[in-house]
């Protein structure tokens, strides 16, 4: 019954050995069409055509196809009578290579303007290599800098010219590490691995904040889930640790100190998020690291105080400023959606439609298990503590969605928990078609969140082509003048110019240009008391312009075409796309 | 056989990944390097703890990578010393001295 005997002797399979074989195989299989629907999704992408709405405005169906397959896939594999976690991790690297690769494959250029200047601190190393800490334009870049010092490593290494091949496939890097990061994590809160393979996916399909860029948060984010998922699961209380010899454990103490330590050097906000979530755990006795805290807490402090002291006092006055005003550090966070663009308004609701979902369902989750007789404390200590950073600062009117996105991944093991309350050789019949449904409604919000800034996200080749002929044209102590920050700038010699943005002026200068533009860029010229001085505008700017209502609609577009009639401005490169001008002074005018 | 395989091949991953930085650039350079840098000296330590599973010792060897990565590459920075050859020479050291450990290690579970 269990197996036949071979003609040439040797026992052959067992039937009930061959069908698994084949199941764990055929689990693979929707990865292959879903990946063929989503390359032939990108082949005529419109970049050009991105509304308000984001990318979602031109995706065409292939695209969602490639993703419902996914869900399929990932949904079958996690309700089989035997859990194979290599389909499980090749249906999760599948996701995160459609959702996150999309951009990286489609624009051929680097997205997201932050990323350009991360990719300049980068330059300044190679070019110094050194940092100055007391240098006044993004400082903080210069006193925490473990991330860009990591990352001249390889751009040197690999012989490219800058940092721009390594940031553009960035965020598939980091999405993948952060799917193992929050695995490791879930499996500290639970020995149910259809638990914590649950967690991980509403995880990724909820994950819309968009710290997946070339950029410290999202090194120290993986790491931040490394030193907890490690912790929890070498020192956690739960049934769900692992025991180890003493040797094991030490050198386990010595890597997560390591850890924090490259951590404190590398991000102003994680050290101290992460001090906080070991604190919480170490008070309700959920791990036994009684001193971790104290060190991360002493770590952190002290780079703060030896390393980063300039920083900190020019920028003292906004730190302490912010210190016990949870309201306004957490509205700071929300965009104005009285000045927006109807898409932008609708995209903000889905984000906050989508977050709110995903508090719901953790909330549902935690009571389903507190019925089942099961409290997640260490679930519920992780997804409390970021919170109290709200009331410690503003970080740049960006607190709550740092928050949210360290909350969220003891939050998507709570949601998980929803539909999967408690371990079953045998899910209930109701799980499977409640998680496929879930994951629907968490990815659907996802492409319209995460994708819904990419028109000002996308950079065209024009755009790039322009920003790269100013920088490689302006000369030193020039001022280069733009509309917004949006286009990518201070990727090449930062240090060496001055720059303004017309968005960031205070609005009586921003009625001056809109009124006489060629006066008020005069004005500002004069202000700085540059020798030289370019204007630059793109499509991108405009496009932040009409979305965000900063200034009125089309009045950046209206600024250019003036500034393009004035003497005192030299066409150096205009296209639909970008225009760079340089100032010429009076005299000559 | 693998306690002898990973380090040697730790070893041979190190040398490749010397001579690929010393070549003119392109992608089998890039390849090479990037590959080398997130996982060598990761896979030269992590060993060394005896994890148990797949996870948990996979994210270790690549968190650990990227933390002696950086605290090399930090270090040169701040210190105004910054080379990348340096740099990518500390790191082979790492490796190779992990290694070693590998090694000698293993030879002393085969005797026991």
């Amino acid at each position: 019954m269990s197996g036949t005997a071979a003609a040439d002797g040797f026992p052959a399979p067992s039937r009930r050995a061959v069908a698994a074989r084949l199941t764990r195989v055929a689990g693979y299989a929707p990865v292959v069409p879903a990946l063929v629907l989503w390359a032939l999704s990108l082949r005529h992408l419109e970049l050009d055509a991105i509304s308000d709405f984001g990318l979602v405005s031109i995706l065409p169906p292939s695209f969602y196809a490639a993703l419902a397959i996914l869900v399929a896939g990932f949904v079958a594999a996690l309700f089989a009578s035997r859990v194979h976690e290599g389909v499980l991790a090749a249906h999760t690297a599948a996701f995160v290579l459609v959702v996150h690769g999309t951009p990286s494959a489609a624009y051929g250029t680097l997205r997201y303007s932050w990323a350009w200047k991360h990719a300049g601190i980068v330059d300044y190393i190679q070019r110094h290599g050194s940092v100055d800490p007391d240098i006044s334009f993004l400082g903080a870049y210069h006193n925490w800098p473990g991330f860009f010092a990591l990352a001249t490593l390889p751009t040197e290494l690999a012989g490219w010219h800058d940092a721009i091949p390594l940031a553009t496939w960035s965020p598939v890097f980091f999405e993948l590490l952060f799917a193992a990061g929050v695995l490791l994590l879930a499996k500290g809160l639970t020995t149910d691995v259809r638990l914590a393979w649950l967690a991980t996916w509403f995880f990724l399909a909820s994950n819309w904040i968009g710290q997946d860029y070339f950029a410290p948060q999202a090194l120290s984010y993986f790491l931040y889930l490394t030193v907890i998922g490690l912790g929890l699961r070498y020192f956690g209380t739960s049934s769900a640790r692992v025991e180890a010899p003493r040797a094991t454990r030490a050198g386990v103490v010595a890597l997560l100190v390591l850890t924090i330590a490259f951590v404190s050097s590398t991000h102003q906000l994680t050290p101290f998020m992460l001090a906080l979530a070991l604190t919480a755990l170490v008070v309700f006795r959920r791990i036994e690291l009684r001193l971790l805290p104290l060190v991360a807490s002493v770590l952190a402090v002290a780079w703060v105080v030896y390393m980063a002291v300039g920083f900190l006092e020019n920028n003292l006055y906004w730190v302490v400023d912010s210190i016990g005003s949870p309201e306004g550090n957490a509205s700071s966070t929300l965009i104005n959606l009285g000045e927006a663009s109807e898409g932008m308004r609708r995209v903000a609701l889905v984000d906050r439609g989508l977050t709110a979902f995903v508090v719901l369902l953790a909330a549902v989750g935690a009571l389903r298990r507190f019925r089942a007789g099961v409290v997640d404390l260490s679930a519920w200590l992780l997804a409390a503590a970021p919170f109290l950073m709200i009331a410690a600062n503003a970080y740049g009117s960006e607190m709550l969605f740092r928050v949210y996105f360290v909350a969220l991944p003891p939050m998507a093991f709570l949601a998980a928990a929803a539909v999967l309350p408690v371990a079953r050789p045998r899910p209930s019949r109701l799980a499977r078609p409640a998680a496929a449904t879930v994951s629907a409604l968490l990815i659907g919000g996802l492409c319209v969140a995460y994708y819904g800034k990419e028109r000002l996200n996308y950079f065209p080749h024009d755009e790039v082509q322009a920003s790269r002929l100013l920088y490689r044209i302006a000369e030193p102590d020039a001022l280069l003048v733009s509309g917004t920050y949006d286009y990518p700038w201070a990727f090449d010699r930062y240090e060496r110019y001055h720059y303004v943005a017309l968005s960031r002026e205070p609005a009586a200068v921003r009625r001056a240009a809109i009124a006489d533009p060629v006066r008020a860029l005069e004005a500002l010229v004069d202000r700085a008391g540059a020798g030289h001085a370019y204007f630059i505008v793109t499509r991108t700017q405009r496009a932040e312009v009409d979305m965000t209502g900063v200034m009125p609609r089309g009045s950046l577009a209206a600024i250019e075409r003036t500034v393009a009639r004035s003497p005192r401005f030299r066409p150096l490169v205009r296209t639909r796309d970008a225009a760079v001008f340089r100032f010429v002074p009076e005299r000559t005018a | 056989m693998t306690r002898v395989a990973l380090p040697l091949g730790l070893l041979a991953g190190a040398a490749v990944a010397s001579a690929a930085a010393a070549s003119p650039p392109g992608p089998a350079r890039a390849a090479a390097t990037l590959i080398f840098l997130a996982a060598a000296p990761g896979l030269a330590v992590v060993p060394l703890l005896r994890l148990e599973g797949v996870l948990a010792p996979a994210l270790a060897v690549v968190a650990a990578s990227l933390v002696l990565d950086g605290i090399v590459a930090e270090t040169l920075v701040l210190a105004r010393v910054w080379s990348p050859a340096l740099a990518l020479g500390l790191l082979v050291g790492v490796t190779a001295a992990g290694a070693a450990g590998q090694l000698v290690l293993g030879a002393r579970e085969g005797r026991s």
